[in-house]
């Protein structure tokens, strides 16, 4: 078995779940993630799957230390994240999402442009399943608008691969930032930028992850944006344009989160703003930066995939994710509130928890690097950040007083495990950050746990926690929805489209009482259409005609 | 809309448990600022020796922590909230997709 791709695994997993039931379907869900992790352990670093075709070769598996550390915490996402759907009693939701798994996986260990691009199509169409697997109308509406999103940007991507291959660049899924920017290396950063959620390429994000089942945005949650920044990472380290555009989402998606009403939309924004740090980090492109980068993205997936979980769990409890809705939910669900605080301050970067260890790096670098904009930028995020969720939503969902009284269902056990295990590598990781930074990519010193860098982590947010104390009725939520970019595609794109539908349809009409119907109408007499016909014989007559031409030419 | 008494009681509770720990660490971040200061090895210690000298200001987060905080809450529900809001209901009148 060594040697293998740990991808296999999850495919494997995706095409056995149909044919199996009750408890041997969920052992295989888990086990397909946990197998990638295991033939994951089992490879050493180097290239050693290849596939010859004509003109190219295909470099199936590349393994060096960034691949290793993303398709590390992929793997321990997607199990915990297959633990938290194991109750679901039917198996098209969890097959897709092993396939959406084993896609990143192909992404990551690419060694070559097609390669990785086959894969990351891939990816598209099993998170437009996963999407689709809820079935609701909102969710079938959100997959189409995702899909057609994501093939736009699969296309620019491929077009740019295509132009980049024939203006002589290298075969290899690697940097292009040394040389000049080609159109080809445009077009590429572009098709990239629309699974990162780089603003204003962001809206099929916030737009599709709340309208997934609850199991589903927890697995959406942690593949496509992450595999984007493993993407940026390895082809545009120190690409200028991404600083400031990192630094602009994550300020971005902290005030669509403070707008926002419902739980996993607020929490979709806070992805926009979370992978902006690591678009700003791959901007900067210095090792503690890049290090940086990596290291939230590992985070990230842990906290974040914790956070979609517990917002998850009080959905599926209460039956709705609006703030609006929802509070006094602590004393109800107690252990999903300590869970989801244990994601809340993970995210805010509070020691001992694991975004501390990760973005503290992030925003060091900047600082490192004389860079106070960007650095102040990402602080703000920061701050917006905890604002958002570890005070906006821990404090209307589980602490304020209940607007309607309602009656929870009771949480599967299965997901309370999920969110247990979630919560344990959070600390884990947060307690004992030398297990992540000893797995870091690039050569860079870091110390997280400085009484400094302590003492100013909680000043931040004792500070944060002050001015929201203050202005917290300025800052109630409102059942309300906020404009984002897809208004332009939601309002104006469907009325041309509507627009240039009826029009077809009026010249189509048009043509049938100016053209048919005239034609018909100047025939005098009673019409017969047998009396007008052409015979068959004729037309029989015609075809064997050309056929018998074309035989005599192309025997002679 | 009244609150009930323990309700009341805890708020409290909580104003004095935020202003203590708001003290407490301010009180650290100042004794760790003037022992820096002594310190021979000041610049090789600090986390930040590039940065400018207001940004290692004892309570420089704190106060970043309140001002950033007032910023967003002020400029997000008064300036860009207003223009932005929809009712919830807002892209459902979209042309109806047939099944």
């Amino acid at each position: 078995m060594i040697g293998a791709h740990p991808s296999i695994a999850l495919f494997a997993a995706a095409l056995a779940l149909p044919f199996l039931k009750g408890s041997a379907r969920r052992w295989a869900m888990i086990l397909g993630p946990s197998l990638g992790l295991a033939l994951l352990s089992g490879l050493g670093d180097g290239s050693t799957l290849f596939h010859a075709l004509p003109g190219f070769t295909l470099e199936l598996l590349r393994v060096d230390a960034l691949s290793r550390l993303f398709g590390t915490v992929f793997c321990l996402v997607g199990v915990f994240g297959m633990l938290y759907a194991s109750h679901l009693e039917e198996s098209g939701e969890a097959a897709s999402s092993l396939a959406l798994i084993g896609g990143s996986l192909g992404v990551v260990f690419a060694g070559d442009w097609l390669t990785m691009f086959v894969f990351w199509e891939l990816m598209s169409v099993f998170s437009v399943f996963v999407i689709w697997y809820a079935g609701t109308p909102e969710s079938r509406r959100a997959g189409v608008r995702y899909l057609l999103l994501h093939v736009l940007g699969g296309g620019t991507l491929f077009a740019g691969i295509l132009l980049h291959r024939a203006g002589g660049g290298a075969e290899a899924f690697a940097s292009l930032t040394g040389e000049a920017m080609t159109p080809g290396a445009w077009l590429i950063l572009a098709g990239i930028a629309v699974n990162a959620a780089i603003p204003p390429l962001h809206t099929w994000l916030t737009d599709a992850y709340p309208a997934c089942s609850v199991t589903g945005s927890v697995v959406q949650s942690a593949f496509t944006t992450k595999t984007a920044v493993y993407a940026l990472i390895r082809a545009f380290p120190g690409q200028p344009v991404l600083i400031w555009f990192g630094a602009g989402m994550a300020v971005y998606g902290v005030f669509y989160a403070i707008f926002s009403n419902d739980i996993r939309r607020l929490l979709a924004y806070h992805i926009v703003s979370q992978v902006g740090f690591m678009v700003a980090g791959i901007g900067l492109g210095t090792a503690l930066s890049l290090n940086g980068a990596a290291a939230h993205a590992f985070c990230h997936i842990l906290y974040k995939g914790l956070l979609f979980m517990s917002a998850g769990a009080v959905v599926a409890a209460a039956g709705t994710g609006k703030l609006t809705e929802l509070g006094g939910l602590a004393r109800k669900m107690p252990e999903v509130c300590v869970f989801f605080f244990v994601g809340a301050l993970s995210i805010s970067g509070l020691p001992p928890f694991n975004g501390f260890v990760s973005k503290t790096m992030t925003i060091h670098a900047f600082g490192a690097a004389h860079r106070i904009g960007p650095e102040l930028m990402l602080e703000l995020a920061s701050v917006g950040t905890f604002l958002s969720i570890g005070l906006k939503l821990g404090w209307f969902a589980f602490f304020a007083e209940a607007k309607t009284e309602r009656k929870l269902r009771p949480v599967p056990k299965n997901m309370v495990a999920a969110m247990g295990g979630l919560a344990g590598l959070c600390l884990l990781f947060g307690v004992w950050p030398d297990l992540l930074y000893r797995a870091l990519p690039f050569a860079s010193e870091y110390r997280p746990y400085t009484a400094d860098r302590v003492l100013g982590s909680i000043e931040l947010h004792l500070g944060t926690a002050l001015g929201f104390w203050i202005l917290l009725s300025l800052l109630a939520v409102k059942p309300k929805i906020a404009l984002d970019v897809d208004w332009l595609y939601r309002k104006p794109g469907a009325a041309v489209l509507s627009f240039a539908v009826a029009l077809l349809k009026g010249v189509g009409a048009l043509a049938q009482t100016r053209g048919v119907d005239a034609v018909y109408a100047a025939v005098p007499g009673e019409y017969d259409a047998d009396g007008k016909r052409v015979p068959v014989g004729l037309t029989l007559f015609w075809i064997s005609l050309f056929v018998a031409l074309l035989a005599f030419y192309s025997w002679t | 809309m009244s609150a009930a008494p323990d309700a009341i009681g805890r708020r409290q509770g909580l104003k004095m448990t935020l202003g203590g720990m708001i003290g407490l660490t301010l009180c650290m971040d100042a004794s760790l600022y003037l022992r820096a200061r002594q310190t021979a090895q000041h610049a090789a210690e600090h986390a930040a020796p590039h940065a400018p000298f207001w940004m290692s200001f004892p309570g420089f987060e704190l106060v970043f922590g309140v001002l950033a905080a007032f910023a967003l809450g002020l400029v997000a529900k008064l300036i860009l909230f207003p223009l932005l809001k929809r009712d919830e209901n807002y892209y459902d009148d979209a042309p109806a997709e047939e099944t």
